[in-house]
């Protein structure tokens, strides 16, 4: 029993997989700071009373002078951008996961609205401290498959646990907050409707698809009660095979429905780098275009399995 | 025993209930916001008195609902709203109307059909 615990927390991968999630949680991460980077200068000039400290930061009384903030978004930014490339991963790895840590968790000491950051601040804290640019790293970039060991396949599965708690835990508070509303889709209704009449007083574009949704009656009711289904059948995708590749497909599904209902957007989600870690197959094995003859879910199998 | 103890730590906030960064209880869309909503918002005069809706880079410096949403909210209950106003009254130059005045205001609509229920204007200033 004991034996089998820990295959499942630690199972074999090759250096190539842990790699190939480095190279897509910090390039996100240095696309995503620099991208919000209006953002986070603009947090020297929040004031000591907005400030609601919380995670690394819950012992500041004032605000961070703005050196310190600068810095932290530089740093975050370089050590994102050299661990993307391997570069002195064993000194580069921790900076980067604590920078982006500090940043993302400092930005939430002035309001706590954000929630798919944790996510990407949970990545990077794995990535940053696990061996991950064995493979794939500046100077070596082009040497042949490694062996599998538990060495990489520790944080990936980790990575992939972490992935799948969020979503529980958001489906979770889904059903102990808002109960059976959410499955009968008013909460739903309640959230689009919401999120176009905020986008409406800031002079902004509605949503997409946010009157269509609503206009759906009943089928709207199949599709919230879908969504936190989804959320609390996470842990299927630990079965691997077609239970992971249909959950992966269902949560991208997902956000997009409320990037185009709600223009509420989770990058980290939707773009699929937070599932990385889920992709079990060594990338040698993935056939990005299957051969003709191949039913649609075996091709799209193929793809993330 | 890693994995394990980051694995418990992440899921801790179900049993605690606890929401801080990184760990936390997820409860974004969980509550139901009612059939009203109150939202906070800057809006433009120009000189005949028409108001104009603002966009979230005039308003807030950035290109996320949630970040304008959150700054309005933080800045009206400190009662810093004339900060604010000013800051976007600098900013209002480049609106394709003339704006000679901005509001800081608090609207109270119906989610359903936009009907706007009740307005209250915190700040006002003039531009220029």
């Amino acid at each position: 029993m004991f034996d089998r615990i820990v295959a499942f927390l630690a199972p074999e991968a090759s250096a190539e997989r842990l790699a190939l999630w480095r190279i897509a949680v910090a390039g996100f991460v240095a696309v995503y700071a620099t991208a919000r980077s209006p953002v986070f200068v603009a947090l020297t000039r929040r004031s000591a009373a907005e400030l609601d400290p919380v995670g690394p930061w819950f012992f500041l009384d004032n605000p961070l002078a703005d050196g310190p903030v600068i810095g932290l978004l530089v740093v975050t930014v370089a050590g994102a951008a050299l661990v993307a490339g391997g570069v002195a991963h064993r000194v580069t790895g921790p900076m980067f996961g604590l920078a982006t840590l500090g940043l993302l968790a400092y930005r939430s000491c002035f309001g706590q609205i954000l929630w798919f950051e944790h996510l990407i601040a949970l990545h990077a804290l794995v990535v940053g401290f696990s061996p991950a640019a064995d493979a794939w790293r500046a100077g070596r970039w082009t040497t042949g498959p490694s062996e599998p060991s538990t060495r990489y396949g520790q944080p990936l599965r980790l990575g992939a646990l972490l992935t799948l708690a969020t979503y529980w835990l958001a489906g979770l508070a889904k059903l102990r907050i808002g109960g059976s509303e959410w499955f009968a889709g008013e909460t739903l209704a309640n959230h689009i409707g919401f999120s176009a009449r905020r986008l409406e007083v800031f002079g902004e574009r509605g949503p997409l698809l946010a009157g269509e949704a609503v206009a759906l009656g009943p089928w709207l009711a199949i599709a919230a009660a879908g969504a936190v289904l989804l959320e609390l059948l996470a842990p299927v995708a630990m079965f691997g095979g077609r239970w992971r590749t249909a959950w992966i497909v269902g949560i991208v599904l997902m956000h997009a429905g409320i990037a185009l209902t709600m223009s509420v957007v989770f990058p980290y989600h939707l773009t699929a780098i937070g599932l990385v870690p889920l992709v079990e197959a060594a990338p040698s094995r993935w056939r990005w275009w299957p051969g003709r003859g191949s039913s649609g879910a075996a091709r799209l199998h193929a793809v993330i399995s | 025993m890693i994995t394990l103890s980051a694995l418990l730590a992440v899921l801790s906030p179900a049993v605690t209930g606890r929401d801080s960064f990184p760990l936390s209880t997820y409860p974004m869309y969980a509550h139901h916001r009612g059939e009203t909503a109150i939202f906070r918002t800057a809006e433009g005069l120009d000189e005949s008195g028409e108001l104009h809706r603002l966009s979230l880079r005039l308003i807030a410096d950035s290109d996320d609902p949630l970040v304008a949403q959150g700054l309005l909210i933080d800045t009206i209950r400190r009662g810093d709203g004339a900060a604010l106003c000013t800051e976007i009254a600098r900013r209002v130059g480049g609106h394709e109307v003339r704006i000679v005045r901005v509001e800081l205001v608090e609207l109270t609509l119906r989610l359903d059909s936009g009907e706007e229920l009740r307005r209250r204007v915190h700040d006002r200033c003039v531009v220029g």
